[in-house]
């Protein structure tokens, strides 16, 4: 494996008694799509906030885009462009606003042609002096992935991505998926969507109960998937 | 990032959102000019005792209406999934804690503007300008140590079921020292008698003591960030 992205080396998340997470060890390397999928309760979004550094691990080591992850938190952070089930910036700024706060919170300097290219995009150039407490869940979510994918990150982290898009927005998003695969760039994909994560994941770890049930690769989990679902 | 750049900009964004929607400062003046409104019903401002009262009154009504605003700093619609995206950002934390803290305390500080001049019309304080500024530098300045404290509350309070209460039950006991400095501080500016050192000492240590405080809470508070 090449460049590891996230390195995860006995990774634990406790809450009180509860063990959350535990003994997790992951690779995902760098270029590549990695899927974690698992049933409710299973520890994925517990992993995606250790990831993000909104949880700090109870034990184990991890490491993201080659920093540690709490000591080093301010680093990653810059390195990363993320998705959650609303959007992370006030509703009462319109979306042309919003981008421009995105853009301040990462020092500024994103030149206002990417922005216009993200938004051209996603097709919301229309809706740019709007605020986003005006738009719909799925115009919202489109919204949010213009605000991860603005800072250009390394390591680009979705958590139920397609939730609330329609089958052209589910479709932008597997294509901005796998334009970002090529172009180098890292993408960790929570999803339930096993057709979706079987498209473009080129590895899948599989979570329950808070540790790694089974890791498949792409071309070889799909049986294992159905197994897992089931 | 630079901090410096960072809490800038965090400021302006919060004064940005604030004059689109208006709600904080339009809140607290509100709701401070109706309580003073109804206090110069329940105690005739012509009275010694109401004259003797001024200060308290003035400071009274500070502190609850401040606590809307300190309320509101984390506790708007939507609030937690900002405070989600600011953690997810390469802004540092202590950087959060202090323009959350300085955006709050412009808020706090322009309702105290505007209702100490109505609190010197409805009460019928005839007093000069100088006098005023130093009622309004003891306020802006004390005002720093109570939000400081209160910013951190209301981030702790901000996800727990009646928190807009506990905030007021934790946070106003806090504030009982340096209520009682500033109340004391602006009745000897009011009746024109010389400024107590002791008075300026205990606001600026609670002021130091607040704030040190609130921002080695605060990073407890958001060490482990669950919405």
């Amino acid at each position: 494996m090449i460049d590891p992205v996230i390195v995860a080396k006995g990774l634990g998340k406790r809450y009180g008694e509860r063990k959350a997470l535990r003994d997790l060890d992951l690779e995902v390397a760098a270029g590549t799509c990695h899927g974690i999928l698992g049933p409710n309760g299973s520890g994925k979004t517990t992993f995606l906030k250790l990831v993000c550094g909104l949880f700090q691990p109870s034990e184990g080591e991890l490491e993201v885009c080659g920093f540690q992850v709490p000591a080093e938190g301010a680093q990653v952070r810059a390195r990363l462009g993320v998705l959650l089930d609303q959007p992370l910036v006030p509703r009462n700024l319109s979306l042309s606003d919003a981008l421009a706060y995105v853009a301040d919170l990462h020092g500024g300097g994103i030149p206002s042609i990417r922005r216009d290219a993200l938004l051209e995009r996603v097709g919301l150039s229309w809706r740019r002096r709007d605020p986003l407490r005006t738009f719909s869940r799925g115009m919202a979510q489109r919204a949010s992935l213009v605000c991860a994918l603005l800072p250009d990150p390394e390591l680009l982290i979705l958590d139920e991505p397609f939730t609330g898009l329609d089958p052209e927005g589910c479709a932008l998003v597997e294509s901005m998926v796998d334009e970002r695969v090529r172009e180098g760039r890292t993408v960790l994909l929570v999803t339930h969507e096993l057709r979706r994560a079987e498209r473009l994941c080129h590895s899948v770890t599989w979570l329950d109960r808070g540790t790694v049930s089974r890791r498949t690769a792409r071309g070889t989990w799909s049986a294992a998937g159905e197994e897992g679902a089931s | 990032m630079n901090a410096l750049r960072a809490f800038g900009a965090l400021v302006r964004w919060e004064c940005v959102r604030e004059l689109r929607r208006g709600e904080t400062v339009v809140s607290m003046v509100l709701f401070a000019l109706v309580t003073l409104f109804v206090l110069s019903f329940a105690i005739d401002p012509s009275t010694e005792t109401a004259v003797k009262a001024q200060p308290g009154i003035l400071w009274t009504v500070f502190l609850l209406a401040g606590t809307i605003g300190i309320e509101r700093s984390f506790g708007r619609e939507g609030e937690e999934r900002v405070l989600e995206g600011l953690l997810l950002s390469p802004v540092g934390r202590t950087t959060i804690y202090y323009a959350r803290l300085a955006s709050t305390w412009i808020f706090v500080a322009a309702m105290e503007t505007v209702v100490l001049v109505a609190f010197l019309v409805l009460y019928n304080v005839r007093t000069d300008l100088a006098t005023v500024a130093i009622v309004l530098l003891a306020a802006w300045v004390g005002t720093l140590g109570f939000v400081a404290v209160g910013v951190t509350l209301a981030a702790m309070t901000r996800s727990i079921r009646g928190g807009d209460v506990l905030l007021r039950l934790l946070l106003l006991p806090l504030l009982i020292p340096f209520f009682k400095a500033v109340v004391s501080l602006t009745t000897q500016a009011l009746r024109g008698f010389e400024i107590g050192s002791r008075e300026i000492a205990m606001i600026a240590a609670f002021d130091l003591v607040y704030i040190a405080a609130g921002q080695i809470l605060f990073q407890l508070v958001v060490a482990d960030f669950d919405g």
